[in-house]
């Protein structure tokens, strides 16, 4: 009788606990990519582009650094960042090159912890699987579908 | 330094040089030869002490005496390692020492069970006694006010009398063998006379068969104790070769002559205890009506209500202003009085102690009711000395008692039954004598029942053998448990039942409850993501070379590791769309194909299907934009 109590208290709390934790990783890495949105969206003012994938050199997005976003004071302290993600980078990052202007983006980040926990910063377009959706913000990816972060996420 | 003999010390003692000879050693040239024996083994056992305690309490249970207490070892290491000591500091340590070494030797050879020589017996008690008598004038010499030498200094006196306190005889033993001596030759000179139960009416039947072989074995000059076989310890012989008659053991008769001894001196205590009362009694009654008026106040002019309500303490005092008045006046003592037995020895007697008065105090509501004593003063120091020998008798039970129990004990552990019971069958007079010396001890009138909160209960219960001890104690287990079967069964089953199903019932609820809360918790909180599928460039390696991928939700993202440039379109359509049927196995929907520097070079999707990137400025220079491994 004990040992059935403990394991129906066991069966309330542990999923509490694991959902807790799961939000509390998603709301951070959200919040992290609402930061990087808004550096994305100061370049693209300033410079009128978005930072290309590897051409030209000059403002080729650097995974690891955050280049050209941190050179230029769009984003401080790129580390704090890169350490909560896997394999302390950026997952993978495109300007889709239309018309070669580099006018769109996508990046993609994913939690150190919990690689479960993967969020779309984009303005863009052409997000492979996705061609034709305009994403414009910061979204969760869960499995193939892409869901918004919330109010916050909107801009661009 | 030339140490000073004893007799050279107690000489400094100018009281006792001006009454009586110097020593009372001088008396017994034996004894003086003893102590500088003992003397030279005291020194040499001071000067080789070694350091380390273990050792030092080695070498002093070897050389002087077994088992020494922890304050005897201190006091003697101290001694030892007060080597710069001059004078009375160093020789009266070693004195008290030797005193001490030369009475444990004696007190040995008292209680040497196979003594059953009279004369012998009474020799070594006399030694005993001079012996004490020497350490108490060595002892004398250290009171103050009491022909205290000059040569000893006051701060030395009090490490001396420290010394004396650890290093004195055992009273208890030397009093037990001074006390036991004399009648112990008595009944060994009387056993063979034809009215020994006359002159012991204490005799029970083993005793006087103990008698009897006693006598015909003195007689017959049978085992002598210097041609008696040795004894193991106590006496008692190995099992194996015990005697079939318990009896002919020497050793085993001395015990059980001392037990005889014992029972005839506390009867000889009881018998006069109770004839003193019995005395007081007839002389009470015939001058109760004078001696109850002059003590109940018609000298004082106080009316008998008045008298009855003095306390114990001012009935004392009214009764000896009468007496001072009055050479015809008694000691009145009323049982019925509380306090009051007590009074009349507190006044008179100077032995008596304030723990005594409040034991009697204590003891004196217990007495019969209504009953009255009337002692005279020679009655009164006739009854201080009788309790006085009790309690003297009492040590004696003691150390006889212990010694007895000690040898029934290993004739028990050597399984000689017979020895055991014969054992036993004096060690119950012996206990049931004692029960009554109590009244004597405890100072009360003959008849009075023992106060319960102070009764002495015996170790032992006098008409019970082992076997009933033991049966006893099992039958009261037995007991135990039969009760607490039957408290159990008192309780109705059905209460019972009630009481369980009570507790099954909350827990059930408890686990429904907390059932309920786990379903909702369930079906309330979101959905975890899926998890993330895995794709190793490995899987692969027949199809495309992959340096990495990477799964993005259902998306693989792949990196290309070798050549790409030299295919045709056809060709890398091939090889994307073999690489999609694998992804597609792991569960992703879309392909995302990028060279070394991030750059896209293909996509496929479950909808679309492949698609093959044409870049337009083939000089790119490479920039990762995916992690290495």
């Amino acid at each position: 009788m004990v040992v059935a109590i403990i394991g129906v208290l066991s069966a309330i709390c542990i999923p509490i606990l694991a959902t807790a934790l799961l939000k509390a990783n998603r709301t951070a890495l959200a919040a992290d990519g609402r930061s990087l949105y808004s550096a994305f969206s100061k370049y693209y003012v300033d410079q009128g582009t978005f930072p290309s994938t590897s051409t030209p050199v000059s403002r080729a997005f650097n995974p690891d650094t955050l280049a050209p976003l941190s050179n230029n004071g769009y984003y401080s302290n790129p580390s704090a960042l890169t350490r909560k993600l896997l394999s302390n980078r950026v997952t993978a990052y495109d300007s889709p090159n239309t018309g070669g202007s580099d006018t769109q983006y996508w990046a993609v980040l994913t939690h150190k912890q919990d690689s479960r926990v993967v969020v779309l910063v984009a303005n863009t377009d052409q997000y492979p699987g996705h061609i034709g959706t305009q994403y414009d913000g910061v979204y969760f990816i869960q499995g193939s579908s892409i869901v918004t972060v919330g109010p916050a996420s909107a801009g661009g | 330094m030339a140490s000073t003999k004893t007799s050279e010390l107690l000489a400094m003692h100018p009281a006792a040089a001006a009454a009586e000879p110097p020593s009372p050693l001088e008396r017994e040239p034996a004894l003086v030869a003893m102590l500088a024996e003992a003397e030279a083994r005291v020194d040499g056992v001071l000067d080789d002490m070694p350091e380390a305690f273990v050792d030092a309490r080695r070498l002093i249970g070897r050389e002087l005496w077994p088992l020494p207490r922890p304050e005897e070892l201190q006091t003697i290491i101290k001694i030892a390692s007060d080597k710069k000591a001059q004078g009375p500091r160093r020789d009266l340590p070693r004195r008290f020492l030797a005193l001490r070494l030369v009475s444990e030797q004696l007190i040995r050879a008292y209680w040497d069970p196979m003594l059953l020589d009279p004369g012998a017996i009474w020799c070594r008690a006399e030694d005993l006694r001079t012996v004490v008598e020497a350490v108490e004038r060595l002892e004398a010499l250290l009171e103050p006010g009491q022909g205290a030498s000059s040569d000893v200094a006051f701060e030395d006196r009090v490490y001396l009398k420290t010394v004396a306190r650890a290093l004195a005889p055992r009273r208890d033993l030397i009093g037990a063998a001074i006390t036991l001596a004399h009648p112990f030759v008595e009944i060994m000179e009387v056993a063979g006379a034809d009215d020994v139960r006359g002159r012991i009416p204490s005799l029970t039947h083993e005793e006087a068969e103990l008698l009897r072989l006693t006598a015909v074995c003195a007689a017959d000059g049978e085992l002598p104790p210097a041609a008696a076989p040795e004894p193991a310890e106590d006496g008692v012989g190995e099992g194996s070769e015990a005697p079939a008659d318990p009896a002919s053991d020497p050793a085993r008769r001395h015990i059980a002559l001392e037990v005889l001894t014992v029972r005839w001196l506390i009867h000889g205590d009881i018998a006069e205890w109770e004839e003193l009362f019995r005395e007081a009694g007839q002389t009470h009654a015939a001058g109760a009506h004078d001696a109850g008026e002059r003590a109940h106040g018609a000298a004082h002019g106080t009316s008998p209500a008045q008298a009855e309500a003095r306390t114990p303490a001012d009935s004392v005092d009214m009764i000896a202003g009468d007496e001072a008045q009055d050479d015809d006046a008694v000691w009145v003592i009323d049982d019925a009085a509380p306090g009051a037995e007590s009074a009349a020895p507190v006044t008179v007697g100077e032995s008596r102690s304030e723990d005594d008065a409040d034991e009697e105090t204590a003891s004196a509501p217990a007495a019969a009711p209504g009953r009255s004593v009337a002692l005279t003063q020679e009655q009164i120091e006739l009854r201080h000395q009788i309790h006085t020998r009790a309690l003297q008798h009492q040590i004696l039970y003691g150390v006889v008692s212990e010694r007895l129990q000690k040898i029934q004990d290993e004739a028990l552990l050597m399984r000689q039954k017979e020895t055991t019971e014969w054992l036993a069958a004096f060690r119950r007079p012996l206990v049931a004598s004692y029960a009554r010396l109590l009244t004597v001890v405890r100072d009360q009138v003959p008849g009075a029942p023992a106060p319960e909160a102070r009764t002495d209960v015996p170790d032992d219960e006098p008409g019970e053998t082992f076997e009933q001890i033991f049966e006893k104690a099992v039958s009261d287990v037995e007991e135990k448990k039969a009760a607490d079967e039957a408290e159990k069964a008192a309780v109705p089953k059905r209460k019972l039942r009630r009481a369980r199903m009570k507790r099954l019932a909350v827990m059930g609820a408890a686990i429904l409850v907390l059932g309920s809360v786990a379903v909702g918790v369930h079906f309330l909180l979101p959905k975890p993501p899926p998890d993330a599928l895995v794709f190793s460039p490995s899987e692969a390696r027949n199809v495309i070379s992959l340096s990495e991928t990477h799964p993005i939700g259902t998306m693989l993202y792949a990196k290309l590791s070798g050549q790409w440039d030299p295919f045709s379109i056809e060709e890398r359509q091939r090889e994307i769309e073999s690489l999609a049927r694998i992804a597609t196995e792991h569960g992703f929907t879309s392909i995302y194909l990028v060279d070394e520097s991030g750059e896209p070079l293909a996509q496929w999707d479950q909808t679309n299907g492949p698609k093959i990137v044409q870049h337009e400025a083939p000089s790119k220079v490479p920039m990762p934009s995916v992690p290495r491994p």
